[in-house]
């Protein structure tokens, strides 16, 4: 600790400024009027000897340490609406703190950021936010303090770091494939979509087998599952394709048709040679996580709003399109989780604990009834002891133990993934996407200057109310203008890997 | 903070009952913070923060394992017994990474592995490298730019051409109380195949594994 009674400038300007951050431009803040330079020292500052001045000085500057030095983590939810509104550059500015903070919703912050840049066509920012949020959801280093703390009777499932539920970990590194395969690099792609393919997965309680079941036992086992989402299979054959690598392309497109039959004809005419426009058109809002059970320790979904493609045209010729993918249907086919279990016995233990305290509540008022009527003060005195450690206990409980679920999560993922496929003339093309919401409301978009290779040209569409079209975006700005980022996938090279 | 803590204990004059409130809520809220002094890391140290994910120092134990097991290969070592230096292509399109690691930087990692090559080879081995040239020899022979001496316009053919292939095996068991173990099993196999008649010469592969848990609260 410093000897110096006085504030170094530095430090002064350090905390105007994170003060400024964190409440705007504050009336709380001290000016610089209260404060002089130090008469011993220039380097230091001391506060003026005004009476009023340093009372409201001492006041403010409590204050502000009180909110900076107790504030929780951020939760990276206040901006949400602006992506919603389709006003990307408001997301990212606002969750920007997200990509250097340690604290556990970080990848919140991150996921949405990578959201909003793709909405804003900025696909070089969105490749570097989907490499951010892929390493953090495939590393888990076990016993970290957040994991130790959500593990702990005390902890809240929310105190663990954010990695969000199997699809939105797999989404990341499908992100970040797409990101990758829009410019040409195949492999690198590819490495991406298997690793979307893995997240998927992991264990699940499920009922155990009607002969096995045990009256009193938890009748759950924990089994590895394993799902295949159709969309990541397909990219995974298609990246295959472009690196010559025929027999896995073959196997993954097999996986694809499995996972959906139905898609499986429109699957073949994607990897067809002749086809030179894959466009990804994302609709709808994500599941939206619950939180179930008398304690809210059960996490469950229900649907977001959807949205539905009717047609999609190149300069006026049809694309096939299909749904590839349902993110509420994958979110849900996977039995409970492991992590579910553990809330119960947070709740059991709360609900324990709570009744507990009741009894002892009830036990204490007895004995101090009988204490009052017997003319006993120290009996009467030990039944309120007893009756404060009861309701001291019921309080505890509930205030202090949380079984709840965690329902932190990435909101600006889409409902449904249609793909399309068409094959046209290379050059610059207009885009037009025929689609309505649930409530028939009109979500279609007509895009300009989309630009077309001789051979695979990725497209991205999200479908949103505000959200109407314009310039297609090929660079850093947003979808009304800015400058190309550099030459189409099929002119970019060789992988860079 | 310390100093902040410092001033309201020197000035308790002025700051009255709610600075010594705010001082005591400052002691129990408050948390070690980032200094950002610098650290030098030693890149071929292990890196502990990336799971089941190949970092730096797999990537230098492998090249050079697979530097020395070339070396002593006798097939090579007859070749460059007949002529030296033996021409090899390395070209990073050769070497696949077919895995899920979405870290790997397979560029880093043929460049690691020439470098290691280079350091051990002497004038036994040359290496081609005809992508680095590619546009200045284009320049060049379309008499963009002068050419700085005899310019062939067939480049140099290689004796061998290396390839590779980066593979993997995932596998996810459950432990206690809904944790899972993942194994993660990375194979490099590497091939020295000769151009004139498409013999493998060389042909050796390296292991990594690697595990990591991921804990109750993430099943």
């Amino acid at each position: 600790m410093s000897a110096d009674c006085g504030l170094r400038i530095a430090d002064f300007q350090k905390l105007e400024i994170r003060a400024r951050k964190s409440e705007g431009e504050s009336p709380f803040l001290p000016t610089s009027m209260d404060w002089t330079p130090h008469p011993g020292n220039p380097q230091l500052l001391s506060p003026i000897r005004n009476p009023q001045s340093a009372i409201r000085n001492s006041t403010y500057l409590g204050l502000i340490i009180l909110a900076l030095g107790c504030s929780s983590p951020p939760a990276y939810v206040e901006a949400d609406s602006f992506y919603f509104l389709n006003r990307p550059a408001e997301v990212l500015a606002r969750y920007a703190p997200a990509e250097k903070d340690r604290e556990s919703n970080a990848l919140v912050g991150i996921d949405k950021m990578l959201s909003a840049a793709m909405l804003e066509g900025d696909w070089k920012n969105a490749e570097r936010l989907a490499e951010l949020a892929s390493i953090r959801v495939n590393v888990f280093l076990s016993g970290e303090k957040g994991e130790r703390d959500a593990l702990s009777l005390l902890g809240q499932e929310k105190d663990k770091p954010f990695k969000g539920e199997p699809y939105e970990r797999a989404m990341a590194d499908f992100y970040f494939g797409l990101l990758r395969y829009r410019r040409g690099e195949y492999e690198g792609a590819l490495n991406a979509f298997l690793s979307a393919m893995n997240k998927v997965r992991g264990t699940y309680q499920l009922p155990v087998e009607p002969d096995k079941a045990r009256k009193g036992a938890p009748n759950a086992e924990t089994v590895l599952f394993e799902n295949r989402y159709s969309t990541f299979a397909f990219f995974a054959a298609s990246s295959c394709q472009h690196i010559d690598e025929p027999e896995e392309a073959r196997r993954y497109l097999e996986m694809a048709k499995q996972a959906r039959p139905e898609m499986a004809a429109l699957f073949d005419q994607g990897l067809d040679p002749r086809t030179n426009v894959l466009a990804v058109i994302e609709a709808g809002l994500a599941p939206v996580k619950r939180q179930r059970g008398e304690r809210r320790q059960i996490l469950a979904y229900s649907r977001g709003l959807s949205a539905t493609v009717e047609s999609v045209r190149v300069s006026g010729q049809p694309m096939s399109f299909g749904v590839s993918e349902d993110l509420f249907v994958q979110a849900t086919t996977i039995g409970g989780r492991a992590v579910d279990k553990l809330n119960d016995v947070k709740a059991s233990r709360q609900e324990a604990l709570a009744a507990a305290g009741y009894f002892t509540t009830v036990a204490g008022t007895f004995i101090a009834f009988a204490g009052s009527a017997n003319h006993n003060q120290n009996l009467q005195m030990a039944g309120l002891a007893a009756m404060a450690i009861g309701v001291g206990t019921m309080i505890f409980a509930e205030a202090a133990i949380d079984p709840s679920a965690d329902i932190r999560a990435w909101n600006t993922l889409p409902d449904q993934i249609y793909l399309a496929f068409g094959s046209v003339e290379p050059g610059t093309h207009q885009v037009d996407i025929q689609a309505q919401n649930q409530f028939s409301g009109d979500l279609s978009q007509h895009w300009t200057d989309v630009p077309v290779s001789k051979d695979t040209t990725l497209l991205w569409f999200r479908l949103l109310p505000y959200r109407k079209g314009g310039v297609y975006p090929t660079g850093g700005a947003g979808p009304t203008g800015g400058a190309p980022e550099g030459p189409p996938a099929a002119e970019a090279g060789p992988p860079r890997t | 903070l310390a100093r902040l803590s410092a001033l309201l204990a020197g000035r308790s004059a002025v700051l009255g009952r709610s600075g010594w409130l705010v001082l005591a809520a400052l002691v129990g809220c408050s948390s070690e913070q980032p200094t950002g002094t610098q650290e030098v890391l030693d890149p071929t140290a292990t890196q502990k923060d990336v799971g089941t994910l190949v970092d730096i120092s797999d990537i230098v134990e492998v090249s050079q394992r697979m530097v020395n097991s070339l070396r002593q290969s006798p097939q090579v070592a007859s070749l460059i017994g007949k002529a030296r230096p033996v021409r090899i292509s390395i070209d990073p399109r050769e070497v696949k990474n077919l895995t899920s690691m979405t870290n790997f930087s397979k560029r880093l990692f043929v460049n690691q592995m020439l470098a290691s090559l280079n350091k051990n080879a002497g004038d036994d081995l040359a290496f081609i490298d005809r992508e680095a040239v590619a546009a200045e020899r284009e320049r060049q022979l379309s008499g963009e730019v002068k050419p700085a001496g005899e310019l062939d316009p067939a480049s140099a053919g290689a004796d061998l051409v290396l390839t590779g292939r980066i593979l993997e095996k995932l596998d996810r068991e459950p432990t206690g109380g809904g944790a899972v173990k993942e194994v993660r099993s990375v194979q490099f196999s590497f091939s020295l195949v000769q151009v004139k008649d498409a013999l493998t010469l060389w042909s050796d592969v390296f292991y990594r594994v690697k595990q990591q848990v991921i804990g109750t609260v993430y099943g």
